[in-house]
């Protein structure tokens, strides 16, 4: 028999590999296979079954970009991701700088406020409905009718429709960013404070000079994710409108899983319509952190 | 001398009465946060417990039910099938997070332990996969489910998505802080790479363990999509779906009694988890963001 002989790295490879090879198989049966399906899908007719798939090209992407429904789904995403970036960002840096400033029960306030992460998409939409709904268990028009305001039928309108399923993750969906933030204010040294409260006593001051150059990287890093996220919208579209009234609160992922699932059989243009969307959230992310960096070096100048 | 003192004493006076009244204003609006994030579960909760004779009064915020009927709860249980639903999200749930930590683990410690050819292309590629949304796999995954035969089975929430990317860096950041010389103390006593693994790795990075635990576990509990996409007999459903088709139809009170109550039941093992392991959730979920 003829011995094989490895150096140290040879033995570590083989073992590596073999460690490494199930995990690996796995991840490209479940993750590299089905990318390249639906590359392949986006361009092909395919409606239900792989067999039926008739011809290729590039029609499925000229489709999604001539519809309507799309660009309707992909504004109201553009609108949800701004106003969740704007309200989520600045309620959780206002709350983490808050909270940084007791002297007491700093580790009860982020308990507090940190819970609603946990709260599924489904009981929060389910909690949402509720509070917006027109009948005499719906909170907002009840509390709106203290001051004499008509009950209105917030969800039902295509006007208001939107802006309804937008108000509770606006107010309370920050616990995460706040999260980040705060470790962020933990992690400034004390000496920059100390020193800076020998030249002003403003906390505006404090934390427009210290604070806020210091937890850049969190505040890059949130609004990253925020965008993100905001992109990828379903749940609260899904749960409580189902994207009407008339497609006022389509997003693009509804969009999407409308085409292929729930009574859709365009599961081509569904894989079509996936690869714009992921398209753009890669353009956009290297847009913003371009931006940031670039910010980045002038503080720096 | 004494002028100069009685100065600075005013102008400490002064400031921490100002102090003070920054204070009392922060915690004024945390406790306004805190408590509207709060109010609408609570009263959910209200309702959850009013007698099915209750009636709501058009503009009349009920704080307080009624009287305490506890037995909502076990109708809202039985008629929204709960049962089957805890079962069917703990089986997922447990599952998933067990196998796809043995995953990470072995990964982790690969990536972050062993010197082997091919680590760098191994390791972009794991990377530049994280970029792509999971969106573009809804597709692709849902048919392959229909050729596996797992559409409508558990086991479709489970096996799929073992890789995960996410956890394995983070078990193989962690990497760094286990010595080298335990790892070959082992080895020269004849430990298996395996056993090196389970009997070694495993117990020294207990605390990334347990963060990666929690959110595997709370992420794979709220889950609702895929669930809904490759679940079809009500029999399999995962409790978030079981909350999601949940309607009574009495056409009454009854009906929002009961939706608050299924409402408050899927919540309670979220709360109590959060409860025990609050500290843990908030290490895990810092460590998430700023990975």
């Amino acid at each position: 028999m003829v011995s094989v002989r490895l150096s140290k790295k040879g033995k570590e490879t083989v073992r590596a590999y073999a460690l490494m090879g199930i995990p690996l198989l796995w991840w490209c049966v479940f993750f590299i296979v089905p990318l390249i399906m639906a590359l392949v899908f986006s361009f092909s007719d395919l409606r239900i079954s792989i067999d039926q798939i008739s011809r290729y090209g590039l029609f499925q992407y000229e489709k999604v970009l001539k519809d309507d429904d799309f660009w309707q789904a992909f504004s109201n995403t553009v609108v949800w991701t701004l106003v969740m970036m704007v309200g989520n960002n600045v309620f959780g840096l206002l709350m983490a700088v808050l909270i940084s400033k007791l002297k007491h029960g700093k580790k009860l306030f982020i308990g507090l406020l940190f819970w609603p992460t946990l709260v599924s998409a489904v009981i929060g939409s389910s909690v949402t409905k509720q509070v917006m709904q027109t009948d005499e268990y719906g909170l907002l028009n009840m509390l709106l009718g203290a001051f004499g305001v008509a009950p209105v039928a917030w969800l039902e309108k295509e006007s208001t429709a939107l802006f309804s399923l937008m108000i509770m993750p606006f107010l309370f969906g920050f616990s995460i960013k706040m999260l980040i933030y705060y470790s962020a204010i933990l992690n400034i040294p004390k000496q920059y404070m100390e020193a800076c409260e020998l030249e002003t006593d403003s906390g505006i001051e404090k934390f427009v000079h210290i604070t806020f150059p210091l937890i850049r990287n969190a505040l890059v890093l949130n609004l990253l994710l925020s965008l993100i996220d905001g992109l990828k919208v379903l749940g609260p579209m899904q749960l409580i409108t189902d994207g009407g009234p008339d497609g006022a609160t389509n997003s693009c992922v509804l969009y999407i899983y409308k085409l292929a699932f729930d009574g859709g059989t365009q599961m081509g243009r569904a894989a079509a319509a996936a690869f714009i969307l992921f398209a753009i959230i890669l353009v956009v992310s290297l847009i913003q952190l371009l931006i940031t960096n670039r910010k980045e070096e002038t503080t720096y100048e | 001398m004494n002028n100069a003192v009685a100065k600075k004493s005013k102008i400490r006076s002064k400031r921490s009465a100002s102090l003070i009244a920054v204070n009392v204003f922060t915690v004024f609006i945390l406790v306004l946060f805190a408590f509207a994030q709060v109010f609408p579960f609570y009263l959910q909760l209200v309702y959850s417990l009013q007698p099915f004779s209750f009636t709501a009064r058009p503009g009349v915020i009920e704080l307080w039910p009624q009287s305490f009927n506890f037995s909502n709860y076990a109708e809202a249980f039985k008629l929204a099938d709960f049962g089957n639903g805890f079962k069917n999200t703990i089986i997922t749930a447990v599952c998933f997070t067990a196998l796809s930590l043995c995953v990470v683990l072995i990964m982790g410690y690969v990536l972050g332990k062993k010197d082997f050819y091919g680590k760098k292309v191994v390791f972009i590629m794991l990377i530049a996969t994280m970029m792509v949304p999971g969106e573009i796999l809804m597709v692709p995954n849902y048919i392959l489910m229909i050729k596996f035969r797992m559409l409508d089975n558990l086991t479709a929430l489970i096996l799929p998505g073992i890789v995960n990317i996410f956890g394995i860096f983070l078990v193989r950041q962690f990497m760094n802080t286990i010595p080298d010389s335990v790892l070959e103390a082992a080895e020269i006593d004849g430990a298996g790479e395996i056993r090196r693994i389970f009997l070694i790795v495993l117990p020294l990075s207990l605390p990334i363990v347990a963060t990666y635990c929690i959110l595997t576990f709370t992420a794979t509990w709220n889950d609702y999509l895929w669930p809904m996409i490759v679940l079809r007999s009500s029999e399999n459903f995962t409790l978030q779906l079981k909350l999601k088709v949940f309607s009574p139809m009495f056409g009454t009170s009854r009906d929002q009694i009961l939706m608050a109550a299924g409402l408050i039941l899927a919540l309670v093992p979220v709360v109590a988890m959060y409860l025990i392991f609050q500290k843990n959730f908030i290490e895990s979920a810092s460590v998430s963001g700023l990975k």
